[in-house]
């Protein structure tokens, strides 16, 4: 059973709490997992992108990613794009504010791309 | 979940969720609904004009999409009164399920049949979701490419015991231990297994696709909401830590889609989100299609000894295939092509008479009871198959050749209840094991995996 969405997707963080993302696959394959975190700005300005796939998550899984690149002050935005197999994968979304879990969302197979899309806004003080 | 639809023309239409995965609106949820009054406001028709219908089609929502279930889609191989003539490379996964919840499966030969599939002994055995995750699920692959299954206790063969010139009754074991049958089946080419082969080298040009349009997806998506004036916006309405409520998000929809629209930069690229969006949809589509209509191969051995009131004991090997012709629908019906080649060699009635050596080669074809043409019988299956046996060493009285014509209909009576239907016609009557050049049988099948599933 999936657990509860944590967070309104409004994230605020001192430099001093160490930021993470975490993904974690269950029931099937992630077909592709498109995470990329930007600086807010006019034109935004892109800080680091990955992607991963069902090898990644064969290896490693829950995948993690430390925010380090988000460790100065100002504003970011995290967009993050799932494409899972049907029918039944499920994909856990967290960021982890000094350990703890203050978004999470579980994305699942069957939902078209576009609704599965995650978007957290983070801002670093 | 609250969802709006824009429909153009009646027949074309793109789905929006408020939210994906919460109850109330978040940050995704209002840039989704921003995106979606951009396109109500005049940018579906450029968005139309950018993008196959196909793709477009695809966003319409229906039942959810599900794997096809090739165990439902034939009758357990062993049963020599089983309504199917020709078998599939995929046992049925119901009867290792029933033995794994301490049961076995009474056959239709009146016998019991124990499945000796190693992968679903493994994972009764092991602790409750331990497959759930995909490393382990993909290193068990090569159990699973082995079943197999043992049946005890089944009637044996029509014989005339009497010499009366006609066939007797087949006579009924006394003893499970009086006949059995060993089936053992290795899958050596192929799945239809679609957390088994999503990354498989075949499917590799595909999966990159997606993964670069996952990425052209996250980059236009991000071009318009980290934009410092749009990110403003849409940060502004969550002042803390809460999730909007309807009027809120409403609100805050209609302000981000005005602030995109006055952009006529961000206004182009946020209409090309959804466009790309349904392409990957469309995809992900064609890519479990291919999956689910891929060849699969499977060799078997059977062994059956019995003692001599049953009948003759018999060696056999089969070369089974399986091809999806046509994309499996909404209740996992598709179009399948199964083709077998089977070989045995049954024991003489005497010590003095030679083995009876046999060849069979079969076809069969199952589609789905043609779509909503009546809708109280679209989960209906239908299948046609066409037999043809060659025998060597037969009696004298025999014919030395068979040919079989079966038709068979699947009506589903309820989510976990199948009464099969079928008639045979055959050339050479004793192999019916009846009186009648035709043949007719109605069973009972049920489906123990739906009784024994998770909620």
């Amino acid at each position: 059973m999936a657990q509860p969405d944590i967070g309104n997707g409004r994230v605020r963080a001192s430099l001093a709490d160490k930021m993470d993302l975490k993904f974690t696959s269950a029931k099937g394959a992630v077909i592709a997992l498109h995470y990329e975190l930007l600086r807010v700005a006019t034109p935004p300005v892109l800080v680091e992108e990955r992607d991963w796939n069902d090898l990644d998550f064969i290896k490693t899984n829950p995948r993690g990613r430390d925010l380090s690149a988000a460790n100065a002050p100002g504003r970011y935005r995290i967009v993050i794009v799932p494409v899972l197999q049907s029918p039944s994968t499920t994909l856990k979304v967290e960021l982890l504010k000094a350990g703890v879990v203050v978004y999470r969302r579980t994305a699942v197979a069957g939902t078209p791309v576009l609704d599965a899309i995650q978007s957290i806004a983070l801002t670093r003080t | 979940m609250k969802r709006a639809l824009v429909s153009l023309a009646g027949s074309i239409g793109i789905v929006f969720a408020s939210s994906a995965f919460a109850d109330g609106c978040d940050v995704a949820a209002v840039e989704r609904g921003a995106l979606k009054l951009l396109v109500e406001g005049g940018g579906l028709q450029q968005m139309i004009d950018n993008s196959a219908p196909a793709a477009i089609a695809a966003q319409i929502p229906g039942e959810p999409e599900q794997a096809p279930m090739t165990t439902q889609a034939t009758a357990p191989a062993s049963a020599a009164a089983s309504t199917t003539t020709v078998d599939s490379p995929e046992r049925p996964r119901w009867l290792a399920l029933a033995i794994e919840q301490g049961f076995a499966d009474n056959n239709d030969s009146g016998g019991v049949t124990i499945s000796l599939s190693p992968y679903d002994w493994l994972e009764k055995a092991s602790p409750e979701g331990t497959f759930d995750e995909q490393g382990k699920y993909v290193a068990a692959r090569d159990l699973r490419r082995f079943t197999g299954s043992l049946s005890l206790g089944d009637r044996g063969e029509a014989l005339d015991g009497d010499a009366d010139g006609a066939l007797d009754e087949p006579a009924l074991s006394k003893s499970l231990s009086d006949s059995m049958l060993l089936e053992l089946q290795y899958r050596f080419y192929g799945s239809r297994d679609r957390r088994e082969v999503a990354v498989h080298k075949n499917y590799r040009p595909d999966t990159l696709k997606i993964e670069q349009s996952a990425g052209d997806l996250g980059e236009r998506y991000g071009a318009v909401f980290a934009d410092e004036r749009i990110a403003n916006i849409v940060e502004s309405q969550f002042p803390d830590d809460a999730l909007l409520d309807a009027g809120q998000c409403e609100r805050a929809q209609a302000e981000v889609a005005a602030a995109i629209s006055s952009d006529p930069q961000l206004h182009s690229i946020a209409l090309g989100i959804p466009t790309v969006a349904a392409s990957i949809d469309q995809l992900v589509e064609d890519l479990a299609g291919k999956i689910d209509t891929s060849w699969v191969w499977s060799v078997g051995v059977s062994a059956l000894e019995r003692e001599d009131y049953l009948g003759r004991d018999q060696l056999a090997a089969s070369l089974r295939g399986l091809k999806g012709l046509e994309k499996p629908g909404i209740y996992a019906v598709g179009s399948t092509l199964l083709f077998n080649l089977d070989y045995s060699v049954t024991e003489g009635f005497s010590d003095a008479d030679r083995d009876l050596r046999a060849a069979k080669l079969a076809v069969g074809y199952t589609s789905a009871f043609s779509g909503n043409l009546i809708k109280k019988f679209e989960r209906a299956r239908w299948s046609m198959s066409l037999a043809g046996e060659k025998t060597w060493n037969a009696p004298e009285s025999a014919k030395k050749s068979e040919a079989v014509l079966g038709f068979r209909l699947e009506v589903p009576v309820s989510e976990e209840i199948t009464i099969p239907f079928s008639i045979k016609w055959s050339n050479r009557n004793e192999l019916l094991q009846d009186e009648s050049e035709i043949v007719a049988h109605v069973g009972l099948s049920i489906d123990l995996e739906s009784f024994f599933a998770q909620p």
